[in-house]
């Protein structure tokens, strides 16, 4: 904050400038650079093109002659010093460092402004309106074209007149701009007139520094006579100085709904403002104050003048915290002088829309202390400020730590956020998920809090619990957004986790997105924990072979030894609790969607399968092979025991029994083994390739039994029935020994086809049978 | 009255039909039901009865029509928040679809629709006291908008021939792809009104895409966000017919400055300003800063580069807050654009428009409330390369004849392919030859000489 000058309104006689005597609108209008008669004071305006600021010191400066203006210039750069001058005394003081300086009262192209209805008057209807018809840029003079320049290329602008016909008619003028604009310095300079070199871009116009100008007659009243059908109106960049000036002209526009009032600077409220100011805004709906450093708390001090006030736009203006609204009764303000206008005790009461952008807010506390109790605000737009993380709301955690079950009355908490429900957070360096489900958790308003969100799931939209509806964060700052690579999966991820949402930077959410979303999040979290669980039994079995011994941690690793967990799903009770915190949604997901937690065991033995599924070595199978003098039969058994072969001992080939010594072996049940030990060593168990042909299993085998290929009659094909994935009969309905003894049982008539071809795999056998000799 | 009927044809046309009705309401101050609200500009302006009609109960119904072939689109507006808005017989639906197949549009699907949407048209344009013409608004990709869309261009140029007949059409783009033979259907659609039409504004999806990625942070668009940005140009484009004498200059006399030659009618839009609704906006756009940001690429409705190309004609819409001395400054900025060539033949420059009528936006759009905007249509030869990105599709497909089949299946035949390609490059012909510059009567001289 700054001071002002202990004499408030420090007047001076400037009686040798008033050569420019100004005494209606045209001359208003003369560049805009009219001179106030007679006096400055403290807290005046002016601008020196293209740059404005505004008289902080009026008088004599060290031991320099003549008077001094003490300025404060808007755009900080243009300043030198802070207020101190050259002989080390501090004249005045400023608000940014580096913005003030010491001119002249006479300066050059010095403008203190003019009236709002001069201005209005020199914007819209100009008398000079013929002269525009006549610019050269009409372009009569290029009737010999040379097309390579383009500044001889015609421009038509035809029917202008007609066009300012229109304009001139200030009565029916809706929206009106007096503002000045931003500089913008790259635009290139055109010469006007042969004045000063003024940068394209920057239509000059008279600059508005006070509502009405009594020397040129104008009176209260006059603005309504002139123009009462403005609706909105833009006074950004103007030299008002103060809310009081503003108050005035706004008061004779009854129809006013907009007005736009950036890059002012106003003197700031500090008290309570004049109750003249009530009636003024009475019908204003839209108040855009980018960057003109006011506080949260003079908006509060302004708001009773504010009572339809929907949408307030609060952008630039380096505010960081937020004091609470006055609670107080308005019997305490009556006493004053200034009354508080507004007969509602809560500031802003129609406000819909906050526009906060570009702010340093970085505490979530603040934001809840300052705007959880406006009654109507719907939006809240956070875009490029500070705001990292999102603490829980308190009721959050206490739900958390008390059990549900102890149902004692709570003091029921103040309303929050009554009505908000879209959240703006572009550029914030918002970090993680939780943040977001706090924000969620914060604005499901008090009474339906709690397990309302199951209303709300794929398929069917319930209108009741409000959370967090409309998101939009996205931007270069936001660390969550950024850790995406791919937008798809950030937009799954947060409409999982926010059951409430329904859109979600401008994309609506439909119920098909939203399940499939759910779905995916589901999956993908299942998947990490599936992960982390292998990795955390990997890491417990290392552990056990190395330094740490069972006795250790006798319970621990009886439960790695046992392979069960305690809490099924979840993972240890340690790390369940950790992931139930962090995927809050994802129980009720799963309760939705019907998806139930995998068998962790199961799961993860498929998932090593899955792994495994497309090496050559998975894709082996194991078959038997024996020769057999006579064919096999339908029924148990299949061969006769005389007639086999036993392999030639000196031939045998390497894969002997080597099958059943693996983990492959154990789908061969016990009974099973246990004949094949009865039948000793009359088989030879192939590992082959199932893509392998039937010709070079025969020579295989015929190598491996010492017979010769020309022998061989016929080849038999005996698949175990049990393997096979067909509906299991009834088990009563079931005759003769137990299923798993029945073979199917074939002749293979065509040996150039490939194992898989006749579907045999793990565990069959192939009988060769020798010709009758 | 000079009447205008929009005709909206297929999903795309009809869903962007929907963004710029409810955009229309908004600005002439009428309610969802088209009733006349308080405070309405058109309380003392009628120019939008060009687009609207009164009924005998004072209400306003949209000069307009809505074909699809089939009902699902159609079915949104009549159970939507607009269903009273529009007369039911003006909504014309069939029961099967086009499939993405022109050949069903055109030929065996469309035509059982055709004479209805025509008999419908007739009745709307019996009601005009002087019709001006016809906006039809279709996609190049779909099968409906391609299909019936040229079907109807062709109908109406049987039955209307003197009527201006303009095109909102949508360039297919990848990312909002829909079919694998969208290229297909846009060269085939584009044969057919190239003659039928006197004046087409191309759409490039993928160009409003970006934007919307970009200027609006959408992070994933979908065609709601597209099409209320399309509406707001072709709003703009529009604004000098709906509101009476409040542009100085008519559309047809842009029209007369934009089209040369019949078939070089495919003129730029560029649109500004487009920002964000959830960012602080304070700047006020300058006439000169939205003059130049209508010369970059990011502002344009069609990818392309502006530089590679000459201009032939370029029109300059402003709207909203500029009053004459203003334009002082837009002259003297489009004087510093160096880079902007223009042919050498054509004597025509810069037209510049100006609406009072200020910019309006439908509540919970995407856009920020601007005081003023500017359209700019320009006609360059730059915008041949959409028609070769396209061509080069289409010969990708056509070189292995694939998905032809379904063309042939509908009743087709295969020379019409070929015959709508070599219409597609005698297109670009065209605009290589319109930009190059005609020989000096020296040289041409000196040329003789040498002979």
């Amino acid at each position: 904050m700054y001071a002002y000058l202990p004499s408030p309104r420090a007047s001076l006689n400037l009686k040798q400038m008033s050569n420019q005597h100004s005494k209606d609108a045209q001359e208003a209008h003369e560049g805009g650079r009219r001179q106030r008669e007679g006096e400055l004071f403290v807290g005046q305006r002016f601008s020196i093109s293209p740059d404005r600021g505004t008289i902080r010191f009026i008088g004599r400066v060290a031991d320099l002659p003549g008077t001094w203006l003490g300025v404060e210039w808007d755009q900080p750069t243009r300043g030198k010093h802070e207020g101190v001058a050259k002989d080390g005394k501090r004249y005045f003081s400023v608000r940014v460092p580096g913005s003030a300086s010491f001119i002249r009262p006479n300066q050059k192209w010095i403008s203190f402004g003019c009236s709002f209805l001069s201005a209005l008057k020199s914007k819209y209807a100009p008398d000079e309106v013929k002269d525009q018809t006549n610019q050269p840029s009409q372009g009569q003079e290029t009737k010999i074209f040379s097309r390579k320049n383009l500044a001889e290329i015609e421009i038509e602008i035809p029917n202008l007149d007609s066009v300012a016909r229109r304009v001139s008619r200030l009565n029916k003028l809706r929206e009106v701009g007096l503002g000045g604009f931003k500089i913008e310095t790259e635009f290139p300079f055109v010469e006007e007139d042969g004045e000063a070199k003024i940068p394209l871009g920057m239509e000059s116009y008279a600059e508005v520094a006070f509502a009405l100008d009594e020397r040129l007659g104008q009176q209260a009243g006059d603005i309504r006579k002139t123009c009462p059908s403005i609706k909105w109106l833009d006074l950004s960049r103007s030299l008002l100085p103060n809310w009081d000036e503003v108050a005035k002209i706004a008061g004779e526009l009854e129809k006013l709904e907009v007005l736009l009032l950036h890059f002012n600077r106003f003197e700031p409220i500090t008290g309570l403002i004049p109750s003249a100011w009530g009636n003024s805004f009475l019908n204003l709906k839209e108040l855009r104050l980018d960057g003109t450093f006011m506080t949260w708390d003079e908006m509060l001090r302004l708001s009773p003048a504010l009572p339809s006030l929907e949408l307030l736009q609060l952008g630039y203006n380096d505010i960081s915290t937020f004091s609470a609204p006055p609670t107080g009764s308005p019997a305490e303000t009556t006493s004053h002088d200034l009354v508080d206008v507004g007969a509602t005790t809560r500031p802003f009461p129609r406000l819909k829309i906050l526009n906060l952008s570009g702010n340093k807010i970085s505490n979530w506390d603040e934001v809840v202390k300052g705007l959880s109790t406006l009654p109507e605000l719907e939006r809240l737009i956070l875009t490029d400020n500070e705001l990292s993380t999102i603490s829980p709301p308190p009721w959050k955690s206490e739900r958390q730590s008390s059990s549900p079950t102890g149902s004692e009355p709570r003091p029921a908490p103040k309303p929050r956020f009554p009505k908000l429900d879209q959240v703006v957070l572009l550029d914030n360096p918002i970090q993680s998920w939780s943040d977001l489900e706090n924000l969620d958790s914060w604005l499901v308003s008090e009474s339906e809090k709690g397990e309302v969100e199951d209303g709300r799931g794929s398929g069917s939209i319930s209108t009741d619990p409000k959370g967090l509806r409309t998101l939009v964060i996205s931007g270069e700052r936001c660390k969550l957004y950024r850790s995406f690579e791919n937008v798809r999966d950030f937009n799954s991820i947060a409409i999982a986790r926010l059951g409430n949402l329904r859109n979600l930077n401008g994309m609506t959410i439909k119920d098909e997105l939203r399940r499939d979303s759910e779905l995916y999040y589901v999956s993908k979290v299942l998947e990490s924990f599936l992960d982390e669980d292998i990795r955390g039994k990997e890491e417990m079995g290392r552990n056990s072979c190395g330094q740490v011994t069972s006795k250790d941690f006798p319970s621990l690793m009886q439960k790695v030894e046992s392979g069960v967990q305690p809490i099924e799903g979840w993972g240890s009770e340690e790390r369940a609790r950790r992931r139930r915190e962090e995927h809050p949604r994802l129980e009720r997901l799963l309760k939705l969607h019907k998806v139930n937690l995998p068998d962790r065991e199961e799961e993860s033995r498929l998932k090593k399968q899955r792994k495994e599924k497309n090496t050559l070595r998975s894709k082996i199978v194991r078959v038997k092979v024996k020769v057999s003098r006579g064919r096999p039969l339908k029924d148990h058994p299949y061969l006769t025991e005389g007639e086999l072969l036993r392999p030639s001992p000196s031939l045998a080939v390497r894969e002997i029994e080597a099958g059943s010594k693996e983990n492959g072996a154990s789908e061969f049940d016990a009974s099973r083994r246990a004949d094949e030990e009865t039948e000793g060593s009359r088989f030879e168990t192939l590992s082959i390739l199932p893509t392998t042909s039937l010709n070079l299993v025969k020579s295989k085998v015929c190598k491996a039994f010492g017979v010769k290929p020309k022998d061989v009659g016929e080849v038999w094909a005996l698949l175990g029935a049990g393997r096979r994935d067909e509906p299991k009969p009834p088990d009563g309905e079931e005759e003769g020994g137990s299923r798993e003894d029945r073979k199917i049982v074939f002749e293979i008539q065509d040996s150039s086809r490939d194992l898989s071809w006749y579907e045999i795999g793990e565990g069959d056998e192939i009988v060769l049978v020798l010709k009758e000799s | 009255m000079r009447e205008i009927l929009s005709l909206h044809v297929g999903q795309a046309g009809i869903q962007i039909g929907n963004a710029c009705w409810e955009l229309y309401l908004n600005e002439h101050g009428l309610s969802p039901d088209g009733r006349i609200t308080e405070g309405s500009p058109s309380e003392n302006d009628d120019g939008f009865s060009t687009f609207f009609s009164e009924t005998g109960s004072g209400k306003y119904v949209p000069r307009s029509i809505y074909v699809d072939l089939e009902p699902n689109v159609v079915d949104e507006v009549r159970t939507g928040t607009y269903r009273s808005l529009f007369h039911p017989e003006t909504l014309v639906t069939g029961k099967e679809d086009a499939a993405n197949n022109y050949a069903r549009g055109h030929y065996t699907v469309g035509k059982e629709l055709i004479d209805q949407t025509l008999d419908r048209v007739r009745k709307l344009a019996d009601a005009c006291s002087g019709l001006q013409g016809f906006f039809v608004f279709h996609s190049f990709g779909g099968g409906t908008g391609s299909g019936f869309g040229s079907l109807l261009l062709e109908r109406l140029a049987q039955d209307y021939g003197k009527k201006a007949k303009l095109e909102f059409s949508v360039y297919p783009a990848p990312m909002m792809s829909s079919s694998v033979v969208e290229p297909y259907n846009s060269v085939l659609t584009t044969h057919t009104t190239l003659e039928n039409s006197d004046c087409s504004f191309m759409v490039d999806n993928e160009a409003i895409y970006d934007i919307c990625k970009k200027n609006l942070n959408i992070a994933s668009p979908g065609y709601a966000n597209l099409n209320r940005l399309i509406a707001q140009v072709v709003s703009s484009i529009t604004a000098s017919l709906r509101f009476d004498g409040s542009l100085n200059v008519d559309l047809n006399e842009f029209q007369t400055n934009l089209v040369p030659f019949p078939r070089i009618h495919f003129p730029l839009a560029t649109y500004a300003p487009i920002l964000s609704a959830d960012k602080a906006h304070h700047e006020q756009n300058s006439v000169a800063e939205m003059t130049f940001s209508s010369f970059e690429k990011g502002n344009q409705m069609v990818k392309c580069d502006p530089k590679d190309g000459k201009f032939m004609a370029c029109c300059l819409l402003y709207r909203g807050d500029v009053v004459p001395r203003e334009t002082n400054s837009a002259v003297a900025a489009i004087k510093t654009k160096r880079t902007i060539q223009f042919v050498d033949w054509c004597p025509t420059g810069f037209k510049i428009g100006i609406c009072n009528e200020p910019p309006s936006l439908v509540p919970g759009g995407d856009l920020a409330k601007v005081s003023r905007s500017l359209c700019m249509l320009a006609n360059t030869t730059a915008i041949a390369a959409a028609w070769t990105r396209l061509d080069r599709k289409f010969d990708l497909l056509y070189s292995k004849r694939a998905f032809v089949h379904w063309y042939v299946g509908e009743g087709m035949e295969e020379g019409e392919f070929s015959e709508a390609r070599e219409d597609l490059a005698a297109l670009e012909k065209d605009y290589q030859e319109v930009g190059l510059d005609s020989l000096d009567p020296e040289e041409e001289e000196g040329y003789e000489a040498e002979y």
